[in-house]
């Protein structure tokens, strides 16, 4: 979170055109004069060429790292204890929010330590000098402690953060112990508003039926919610769909989008409409049209109604879009 | 200066400045001795769409500006027809300071955004030359980091998402309100950089940073440029979170000085910024000074109350270049900075201003005249050093002898494909940015 998305470290490509060009675009110090071609290329989902090597800025390890767990007996509270470390001004290094159906789902395989019967728990982690980190830890603690925590644990020593890390980092995996399928969302709102939307995620998952665990970079706005379902149930995969679309309708009407970092994709293109206009996308596929011929690369991804593209499976899609609304201007 | 054939556009005449015999005015809308036909003063995106409108239909070239610092930049232009002053669109579009994020128009200057966003304690991490007069919108076209660029970066890593005109009128954008996004392509990170040649930003969104706790600046006189440039390598090697590490010859700490930077002499120095929580800022200093210091510098070191006024004066050094002298700007890798300044030096005996940001291998240098083989020669030998040299404010001349820009680089037949698809006339901005477009 303190230290920006993947745009912000890349500083040159080599990259493999439609017409088999191979070459470096950017530079070391971004001193070269000209267009901001990697900027382009990053994020662009493999749309406009190959990438075949990186040029990477680095920084210097952190020599102090806290991270802090604080326990919750309502989602609402821990949302707002991440509202207002946000609105703190204390850019944490991560701020990620765990909820009772991950926890469920990861306490018995890895014994994390994370009460069962919590609704949430938030790991906030800062690390930079020692000085830093022991006065902006004291400030995300007394932060935390405002919003009635069950409890809150701190931890410097790296097995016991790898301990408090083990429940995020291995939640996905475990979410199998409770469904064999899982649909995962990544829907981006302004911070302030994560407390109503995680409500109504609850809400929408509650409708369709689907269990939903959320654990997600919430310092960022960054929802993940994962529907849980079994494919072999009739119907249960255009349930899992239909929720995940209104889901993203919620985003995007918040004011957010519908990728923080895993990208559009095939099954959120339908989608974009809600947040770009139709002269956005055909600026957007003028670009992609500028690198080549527009179907080399992953052809039907990102863009609605891409050419060349087999229709199957859109029709869905479409009346996703005709029941949650006309096209959203965000 | 050379006069430009009047320009007609029938519709927009409410739009149109009447600068009759405004020569000053005038003057300071030139753009390498070239006077615009005619100037527009849109004061809403309806204007501005509207105008390009019009331009495009009847292919009239048109050159965007803003608070006009940066106008001397690039080649000069092949057609001046319209000059479009987007000073009037100043308004705030939305802020909700938990939310740390801004939308803002683009003739807003950084100064007004950054005294708004101080009355949160908020702040965009951005240096610019004359910051009262810089507007964002051009500050984003241009596209560059600062002197502080190390730990703040370039405008594109603050953007988060943009509204822009294209060339036939019709407004578009990209990204967004949030601060993590890969919705569709970036076109923010295109068009920041872009110099105005791909259509004309009317609105931005940045996401915003606390103002620290605590700023300070420390001054330490050296005996050379040399030195101070040698110190500074050390100290941000040694201090990697430092917020500045600038060293300054002799001539640019006087002229640092008289811009209004305390804790100057006429003697090159280094200049050393560090930030955040108190604590933190004394340690980042400390390690800093202390390599400093073991480097040779070894006179009193000099604190300064006056944070903003001193480092703004030092930022304003970027334009501070002396009548009819050419101001030069490298960028290259930080390791690279000393050797590099080695080989300036000797092919460029008489350069006077040195500037250099130690930690990110940014450096400008002034020289009373240098001839078109000598850039070229400078050019493959800091090549192998991964320097770009490029000519920041020269005598027209000398831009149209050697190309400012440099030679044209792997990605030029992508640049040449997207400004075509974006601006099929070559309206925009035509001939000024690299490799003639």
């Amino acid at each position: 979170m303190a230290w920006g998305t993947t745009t912000n470290h890349v500083l040159a490509l080599e990259l493999v055109t439609a017409d088999g060009e191979v070459q470096w675009i950017g530079h070391d110090t971004r001193d070269e004069p000209g267009y901001d071609l990697v900027g382009c290329v990053v994020g662009s989902e493999g749309t406009v060429g190959i990438v075949t090597q990186a040029l990477v800025r680095l920084v210097p390890k952190p020599t102090a790292v806290r991270t802090m767990l604080a326990v919750y007996d309502s989602v609402r509270q821990a949302s707002n204890a991440v509202s207002a470390v946000v609105a703190s001004g204390i850019v944490p290094a991560a701020l990620e929010m765990i909820d009772k159906m991950t926890i469920a789902a990861v306490e018995p395989v890895l014994n994390t330590g994370f009460p069962l019967d919590a609704e949430a728990v938030l790991l906030v982690e800062v690390d930079g000098p020692q000085s830093q980190v022991d006065a902006e830890g004291a400030r995300v603690e007394g932060i935390l402690n405002r919003f009635e925590p069950r409890e809150v644990r701190s931890a410097t020593d790296p097995e016991e953060r790898e301990h408090l890390w083990a429940g995020r980092k291995g939640a996905i995996g475990a979410l199998g112990q409770i469904m064999p399928n899982y649909y995962l969302l990544d829907g981006v709102v302004p911070r302030t508003k994560l407390p109503d939307v995680l409500d109504a995620v609850y809400e929408i998952a509650e409708r369709y039926r689907l269990p939903v665990a959320n654990m997600f970079h919430a310092g960022d706005g960054n929802l993940h919610p994962c529907l849980l379902f079994d494919e072999r149930e009739p119907g249960a995969t255009e349930r899992v769909l239909d929720a995940g679309g209104e889901i993203m309708r919620v985003c995007v009407d918040a004011g957010g989008a519908i990728t923080g970092e895993h990208g559009v994709g095939l099954e959120k293109r339908d989608y974009l409409p809600w947040i770009f206009t139709d002269a956005d996308m055909e600026a957007m596929k003028s670009l992609r049209a500028a690198f080549g011929p527009t179907d080399n690369f992953n052809p039907c991804k990102i863009f609605p109604k891409g050419h060349g593209c087999g229709e199957a499976g859109h029709q869905h899609a479409q009346q996703q879009i005709a029941k949650f609304g006309p096209k959203a201007f965000v | 200066m050379e006069h430009a054939e009047p320009v007609s556009v029938i519709g927009l005449e409410h739009l149109t400045a009447d600068l009759g015999s405004d020569s000053k005015e005038l003057a300071s809308l030139a753009v390498d001795g070239k006077a615009a036909g005619m100037v527009l003063r849109p004061q809403s995106i309806a204007d501005v769409e509207r105008s390009m409108e019009v331009a495009s239909s009847a292919g009239h070239s048109v050159t965007p500006l803003g608070g006009r610092t940066m106008l001397d930049l690039g080649m000069p232009p092949t057609r001046y027809d319209i000059a479009l002053d987007l000073s009037g669109l100043t308004q705030i579009v939305d802020y909700e300071p938990n939310d740390f994020t801004i939308t803002v128009e683009a003739g807003m200057t950084l100064a007004d955004l950054q005294r708004h966003l101080a009355k949160n304690g908020q702040f965009l991490p951005l240096d610019h030359p004359h910051f009262e007069r810089a507007t964002l919108g051009g500050l984003c076209a241009v596209g560059r980091g600062g002197l502080r660029r190390n730990s703040f970066g370039g405008p594109r890593d603050w953007l988060i998402g943009m509204r822009m005109v294209k060339a036939d009128g019709a407004t578009i954008k990209g990204g967004g309100r949030v601060v993590k996004n890969v919705s569709g392509y970036d076109l923010p990170k295109l068009f920041a950089g872009s110099l105005g040649t791909l259509g004309i930003i009317v609105e931005l969104t940045f996401k915003l940073r606390p103002l620290p706790a605590s700023d300070q600046i420390v001054a330490i006189a050296a005996n050379s440029f040399d030195s101070a440039l040698a110190a500074g390598r050390a100290a941000s090697q040694a201090a990697p979170f430092l917020n500045g590490c600038v060293a300054l010859s002799g001539e640019a700490a006087a002229n640092a000085r008289s811009l209004g930077a305390e804790i100057l002499s006429d003697q090159p120095a280094l200049l050393l910024r560090a930030n955040g929580l108190e604590s933190s800022a004394n340690e980042v200093l400390a390690q800093a000074l202390s390599a400093a210091r073991q480097s040779g510098l070894d006179a009193p070191e000099l604190r300064t109350g006056a944070i903003v006024e001193t480092w703004q004066a030092v930022t304003d050094l970027e334009l501070q270049t002396p009548e009819h002298q050419v101001r030069l700007r490298l960028g290259l890798p930080p390791a690279h900075l000393i050797q590099a300044q080695g080989v300036l030096n000797q092919r460029l005996p008489d350069a006077t201003t040195w500037i250099a940001a130690a930690d990110s291998g940014l450096l400008f240098l002034d020289v009373p005249s240098v001839d078109a083989e000598t850039v070229k020669s400078l050019r493959n030998e800091l090549g192998p050093l991964q320097g770009r040299l490029t000519i920041e404010s020269a005598p027209i001349e000398l831009k149209q002898a050697c190309n400012v820009w440099g030679p044209s680089g792997s990605g030029a037949r992508l640049m040449h494909s997207i400004k075509e698809t974006f601006d099929p006339q070559a309206i925009l901005n035509p001939g000024r940015f690299v490799d003639g477009i």
